[in-house]
């Protein structure tokens, strides 16, 4: 598995309890406007999973990223 | 590296300096000063005060090399990093304005938060912009087309060439700063601050407020661009020499651990929040709280939002393991306009709060204290304690009369540390500052003898999770949407269910399906997501039925009346007891009063 999956998949884990009931997770899953996380929700998020990469997530990534794809390969990018 | 110590040699003096420059001057005597901690807990920069003058009168020479005007203004990126401390106290050496600028990391908010600095830089006129280099990307797309004088970085500004000698403008009346109230793109709005105004209020936040001591430390994580930030934790560390540890207030709402690991390890004594701050380690500290002692920290602050008590309870109750004190809590009320601090409750007391009955609150205006126990008829507020000494106040009913003990109206203040106004915008000034400099603060409340308590807000400021957000700004954003029209939105703050505010977005829509009225209220709510951060129920109402003052202006608290209104007769239909956010989401959802 590439790191970009393995960080795909803890993502998707960790997601799971705050999606709506008629929801999956796809690629284009926009986080705000499908998942309906809030701000603080956000950072929940971020901390678990960098618990679960043990890497540190730079926060000025998530102001350019929307979709749930585009979340992975800002920080496959940047850790 | 090593933080600053706590304590030093050098003899604690209490603010009683002329200017922020003439405090630091004396501070860099020392050995305090400020340290900086990363997302980890991890000691990333320790800046001691004598570091802080030093490098703040060099880049104060490379602003003066620029040859601008004294008074030119500086926006600055506020992140909490030792750029910003440098730059903040350069414009005071060099008669420069600082303007600290909002920091946002929220997913997907780019284009918001460049709209956003482009609103501020453009109010405040600004003639340089800096940020820390993972900024720069916003500020330079935000000042694009704009003509500045210098836009930069924090880290590269040692390259830039530095005048021959410092020329000293710091004075009494020289500006401090300009303190934006609040992140509103469309409404921005600038308090301007003296030195002498700053000056007063933090002799007063020092001497009467915390009763600053030699042996106190400050943690903080609150937003430099934040008034309870710069003014209650930066300026008043600095102006009495005491250390700060400093977290980003990003990591903190990632990790609130980080904040009381920081207080015990570094046995920090003081440290100020919001009730969510409160709020957020109570929820997310479910074990492990024997890993902190917190019994070093005898001041914990709560002000720049209503003060909820039961937050503050939980939180004491969490953290008792920790051998935290509830004894620490201490309620003050405040705002920008003036400096920052207006009340503070007696040091060491803990919260008082004042139960009274419900019904005469709503009716009648006035809090009269209960002694029973049936929650249903009472209401709770926190005492804030004695205003200011330096101050006047007075609590006014709507035709301007002031009222007696106990009497629930508008609060006034008039005193030194008063804003001489928003910054280019008369208009603004005269509707909250009087000819005589009374100060209308736009809150409620009242008074028992000095001390205040606050009841509500008069002005429409909505605050979520310690965030302002000016209903203009809702309003506008529905107003955008092809099926609105200017007027036919109202935004207002309502009590949920649980206690806390919550952003409600009432709408007048012609739409007649209901599937495109959903799609619609579905699209504002996922956009005020977007651009805040927040959660906000829209409602859908018929057209012609947003309630107006008897001037014909919309009115905001007619709105307000009228949603709760509806809230309470669904909730007594329903009468048993579900869960309250649930009822709101589906009463904002599927409700249309046409």
């Amino acid at each position: 598995m590439s790191r970009r999956d393995d960080i795909a998949a803890h993502l998707r884990e960790i997601l799971q309890p705050y999606l709506p009931p008629d929801r999956v997770i796809e690629p284009d899953t926009r986080l705000v406007d499908d998942v309906g996380l809030s701000s603080m929700q956000i950072m929940e998020v971020m901390m678990e999973l960098e618990d679960a990469l043990d890497a540190s997530i730079p926060q000025n990534i998530l102001p350019e990223v929307e979709t749930f794809e585009q979340l992975v390969a800002a920080i496959d990018a940047r850790i | 590296m090593t933080q600053t110590p706590t304590q030093h040699r050098l003899p604690l003096r209490y603010a009683d300096f002329v200017t922020l420059a003439e405090a630091l001057d004396y501070a860099a005597g020392g050995e305090t000063g400020f340290n900086f901690y990363d997302g980890r807990g991890g000691l990333k920069t320790s800046l001691p005060y004598a570091e802080l003058c030093e490098r703040s009168v060099a880049t104060a020479r490379r602003f003066q090399a620029m040859g601008l005007e004294p008074g030119a203004r500086v926006a600055l990126v506020a992140d909490t990093v030792a750029g910003f401390a440098e730059c903040f106290f350069a414009c005071q050496y060099a008669g420069l304005v600082p303007v600290p600028l909002p920091v946002t990391v929220g997913l997907g908010s780019r284009d918001a938060y460049v709209a956003q600095l482009r609103g501020l830089l453009d109010s405040c006129r600004a003639s340089i912009a800096l940020a820390p280099e993972e900024f720069m990307p916003f500020l330079m797309q935000a000042a694009d087309q704009m003509s500045l004088a210098y836009i930069g970085a924090f880290e590269t500004l040692d390259q830039l060439p530095k005048a021959d000698a410092l020329e000293r403008r710091d004075g009494a009346d020289v500006t401090a700063y300009l303190q934006y109230t609040s992140g509103s793109t469309k409404f921005p709005r600038g308090v301007v601050i003296s030195q002498r105004q700053v000056m007063q209020n933090l002799s007063s936040i020092v001497t009467r407020g915390v009763q600053i001591r030699s042996d106190d430390r400050l943690a903080s994580w609150l937003p430099l661009y934040h008034d309870m930030g710069l003014v209650g934790c930066m300026l008043a560390a600095l102006t009495s020499q005491r250390s700060v540890d400093y977290l980003a207030t990003r990591h903190f709402a990632m990790r609130p651990r980080l904040w009381l690991g920081l207080i015990s390890r570094n046995r920090a004594t003081i440290s100020f929040s919001p009730s969510f701050g409160y709020e957020l380690c109570a929820r997310r500290i479910r074990h492990n709280a024997t890993d902190f002692d917190l019994s070093c920290w005898r001041i914990a602050g709560a002000g720049a939002e209503t003060i909820r008590p039961a937050s503050l309870q939980r939180f004491a109750e969490t953290l008792a393991p920790a051998k935290f004190d509830d004894s620490a809590f201490l309620a003050c009320y405040g705002m920008a306009e003036c400096s920052l601090a207006i009340s503070f409750a007696p040091v060491g007391e803990g919260l008082s709060v004042d139960t009274v009955d419900a019904e005469t609150v709503a009716n009648d205006h006035r809090a009269v204290p209960v002694t029973g126990h049936d929650a249903n008829r009472t209401t709770e507020f926190v005492d804030c304690g004695d205003v200011l000494p330096e101050y006047e106040f007075e609590i006014r009913d709507d035709s301007g009369s002031p009222l007696g003990d106990r009497e629930i109206g508008h609060i006034f203040v008039r005193g030194p540390s008063v804003m001489s106004g928003y910054f280019n915008d008369p208009d603004a000034s005269k509707a909250s500052l009087s000819s005589d400099n009374w100060l209308d603060t736009g809150d409620l409340g009242y008074r028992i003898g000095r001390r205040v308590v606050i009841t509500g807000r008069a002005k429409d400021l909505i605050i979520v999770n310690g965030r302002n957000i000016w209903p203009q700004d809702l309003e506008w954003l529905a107003e955008s949407q092809d099926e609105l029209r200017p007027g036919d939105a109202l935004a207002f703050a309502a009590p949920s269910m649980t206690g806390r505010d919550a952003a409600v977005l009432v709408i007048q829509c012609r739409l007649r399906e209901t599937g495109a009225r959903n799609e619609l209220t579905r699209r504002l709510e996922g956009l005020v997501r977007r651009e805040y951060g927040i959660e906000c129920l829209v409602e859908a109402v018929a057209p012609h039925t947003l309630p107006r003052t008897s001037s014909g202006k919309l009115s905001r608290s007619g709105a307000r009346r009228d949603y709760v209104a509806r809230l309470q007769r669904q909730a007594r239909a329903r009468s048993d007891s579900e869960e309250a956010e649930t009822l709101a989401a589906s009463n904002a959802r599927s409700q249309y009063a046409g």
